[in-house]
């Protein structure tokens, strides 16, 4: 669909404060513009729905001093500013070395050029890869309209088995599910003030046509990574259809902190299968406090797609995140040995 | 796709239904019965059927691209025949050879049994069969697992006319694709440039060549027949320094330009014009997560002697990435109540990435076919057809599990291993 990207007045934020108070003014008809990977592409598509106009300003936030750069926290964790290119993210030294999930992570989206522009803030907010709601065709709930068209349609790539709601889409971020393993805070800034979310709580539920707990004029500022407990390893694993430039059909997340003979911390978070990234409680339940054998691996693995449910087309990504859940946790286990 | 065949492995029939989806309009007519010849030119068998139903459905319309409906029928032809060799406990190559046709056999009342003008096609698939290492394939698996620059006419044709004026190409501008200024030409389709202009071009190059001869001949009182034009000279056979340079050739004109044309007559009726080739596959399964590696694909067509054989490479290197996005990666998606196109940019069409590329050599058979100028035969569309039904072989080899919906992804892959499992189990 090659249509032109339609007019729109183009505001330069200077300052977090300008930023939130131009969205504030012109409400739904205004967008902020970090890298314009996904927002761009939306607007030539002219994807919208009640509620949901195609925006006529666009709010540029790359010019805002807060939202650059990569800072140290003092507990040895680092704050990534909202846009921090995920090219910056993936190379930089201290991400590479404390957060080799967050890094793989970062790699692992789409293509160079991509993620040259691409930030951490729009990965976190970027629409989903659902046919549907891409397809100016089709008015589904996401857009304001009445149904799901995947539900009884086409559903192979880019939807859920796990957590299905209203809304059965697979959320596309990739760095999502490493935040949510490193335990991450999002700071958020609005017309009412500023606050700080725990990643875990950053995404909406199954019941929710909207992804994020954004609220109206709200925007990220940016990223905390706390520093993890010593001889904690994470590392990340994406399965795609062909080599590069494609979302997950199904990816992992996992971090572990090592106690004497046991592991005593484990995340394992879900991509592409849930319509949020998916944190597998039941797997982690099965791990924390022992230690990580074979067999407690593969209950863990099974442990995490207990009650998926496939749709009509999309159940081979239960037997797919079952092997990556398990080959991520014992490449985790080799990296500690 | 059905095969009969004897014990000892010889076809006795082949019985192809083929149920066309051609969308809301169709530039397939008058094709169709391609399809036949495509079918039953492969190998040897007596009996040979093939229905084709086209079926108009409300969704985007079609038209042939490279191969036309070649891909498939080979596709089902081959993927059946790698079957066959299973059930049979043969190796597959053995049964092809075992089924090979030297010659034309003819098709109903209407077209005899008649020659080619070569066919090489058992040298292609030895070629293959080595380039691959098919004697080591059973082992390895139980170890583990221009204006427009438009194809090739743009260089092809000047060098036609280089060869016969003794020029280098680069003195040959080629002004094309004008329509105030040149011909009508037959399009670019079909693989067909080099044999159906070529000739053209050779004919009206030899009348150049042969005025200028006129000429130096006259000054070097010498007969014309005595001339040859080679290294941007016109001389005297065997005695190159008794002659001129095509440049001071040139200058002897009266004329302010010399105009030739040429033509070509349509093909003779005796004998049939085809390309054959071969290709192989090598892949890599993880059965646990789907995950298809193709290591890598070798070809060899039987292209008569190739005028540039970068050419001839490049087509088989593009024709080899084309097939595996063909066969594994590139899927549109249609809306099963609406018709609509869900994968309409190609972002989730997924045409294949440097990535996805394997190494991919070719070993091509050469040899004279009087047919064709210069033996150069038109490669075009060949090297895709052959491609998909290597991968499909590959697989079935390294799972023991025919997969005949394309794309073969990941899912595809993880599917038909579950069914399996799911059968073996309840037995």
């Amino acid at each position: 669909m090659l249509d032109e990207l339609p007019a729109f007045a183009h505001v330069s934020a200077g300052s977090v404060a300008e930023a939130v108070d131009t969205l504030a003014e012109h409400g739904t008809r205004a967008q902020v513009l970090a890298g314009g990977t996904d927002l761009l592409g939306l607007m030539k598509d002219r994807i919208s729905g009640p509620g949901m106009p195609v925006p006529e300003v666009l709010v540029n936030v790359k010019r805002i001093p807060e939202l650059a750069g990569i800072a140290e926290l003092r507990d040895g964790g680092l704050r990534i500013g909202a846009a921090v290119t995920l090219w910056d993210l993936e190379r930089d030294p201290r991400v590479v070395g404390r957060f080799p999930a967050l890094a793989q992570a970062a790699a692992a989206v789409a293509t160079a050029q991509i993620r040259s522009m691409g930030t951490v803030g729009g990965n976190l907010c970027q629409r989903p890869w659902c046919w549907y709601f891409r397809h100016p065709q089709f008015p589904c709930l996401k857009r304001g309209g009445r149904q799901c068209f995947a539900l009884p349609g086409s559903n192979r790539t880019y939807f859920s088995v796990l957590g299905l709601g209203v809304c059965v889409m697979s959320h596309p971020s990739d760095l999502a599910p490493a935040l949510m393993a490193l335990d991450a805070r999002v700071t958020v800034a609005g017309p009412a003030g500023r606050r700080t979310v725990p990643i875990d709580r950053f995404f909406r539920g199954p019941r929710s046509v909207t992804e994020t707990v954004l609220e109206r004029a709200e925007i990220i500022v940016s990223v905390d990574v706390p520093a993890p407990p010593i001889g904690t390893r994470s590392l990340f694993l994406k399965h795609l259809v062909r080599g590069t430039w494609d979302f997950a059909l199904s990816e992992v997340a996992v971090a572990a902190s090592p106690g004497p003979g046991r592991w005593d911390g484990v995340r394992i978070v879900l991509g592409g299968v849930a319509p949020f990234p998916y944190r597998a409680t039941a797997a982690e339940a099965v791990l924390a406090g022992h230690a990580p054998t074979e067999s407690r691996v593969r209950e863990a693995a099974e442990a995490a797609l207990a009650g998926a449910r496939p749709l009509t087309q999309n159940g081979y990504k239960i037997d797919l995140t079952r092997a990556l859940v398990s080959r991520a946790l014992t490449a985790l286990v080799a990296s500690m040995a | 796709m059905r095969l009969g065949a004897r014990r000892d492995g010889t076809l006795t029939a082949i019985d192809a239904e083929i149920v066309l989806d051609i969308g809301s309009g169709s530039l397939y007519a008058g094709r169709y019965a391609m399809t036949l010849h495509q079918i039953s030119e492969l190998y040897r068998c007596p009996s040979v059927r093939v229905r084709i139903v086209a079926v108009y459905t409300n969704t985007t319309p079609t038209g042939p691209q490279r191969g036309v409906l070649d891909p498939i029928a080979t596709f089902s032809t081959e993927a059946a025949i790698d079957d066959l060799a299973a059930h049979l406990g043969m190796d597959p190559l053995a049964l092809r050879m075992k089924n090979y046709a030297e010659d034309f056999q003819g098709l109903d009342d209407t077209t005899p049994a008649l020659p080619y003008t070569s066919k090489h096609l058992d040298a292609c698939l030895a070629a293959v069969a080595d380039a691959i290492g098919w004697s080591e394939r059973d082992r390895m698996r139980a170890e583990a697992r221009g204006p427009v620059r438009r194809g090739g006419q743009l260089t092809i044709l000047p060098m036609i006319a280089a060869e016969e004026l003794g020029l280098p190409p680069e003195r040959i501008h080629i002004h094309h694709g004008d329509t105030d200024g040149t011909h009508y030409a037959p399009s670019s389709h079909a693989s067909r440039i080099t044999s159906e202009v070529g000739p053209a071009v050779l004919q009206a190059a030899a009348q150049v060549r042969g005025r200028l001869c006129e000429l130096v001949a006259a000054r070097l009182e010498v007969s014309p027949l005595d001339l040859v034009a080679a290294e941007e000279r016109i001389y005297v056979r065997g005695v190159p320094e008794r002659g001129m340079t095509f440049t001071a050739a040139c200058a002897l004109m009266a004329e302010p330009e010399i105009r030739a044309t040429g033509s070509r007559a349509p093909n003779p009726d005796d004998v049939i014009f085809r390309l054959f080739g071969a290709h192989g596959a090598e892949v890599e399964v993880d059965v646990e997560t789907g995950e298809l590696r193709v290591l890598r694909i070798v070809c060899s067509h039987d292209i008569g002697r190739p005028i540039n054989p970068k050419l001839v490479e490049s087509q088989q290197y593009g024709g080899a990435v084309m097939g595996l996005g063909y066969g594994l990666y590139e899927e549109a998606e249609l809306d099963g109540k609406s018709g609509v196109l869900l994968t309409p940019d190609v972002h989730q069409y997924r045409v294949p990435t440097a990535l996805e590329t394997p190494v991919i050599e070719a070993r091509n058979v050469e040899r004279e076919d009087a047919f064709y100028p210069y033996s150069a035969k038109p490669v075009g569309e060949a090297p895709l057809v052959g491609v998909m039904p290597a991968v499909r072989n590959a697989i079935r080899h390294a799972l023991d599990l025919g997969i005949d919906t394309l794309p073969i992804t990941p899912a595809r892959i993880l599917e038909a291993l579950a069914a399996r499992k799911k059968t073996a189990d309840a037995r």
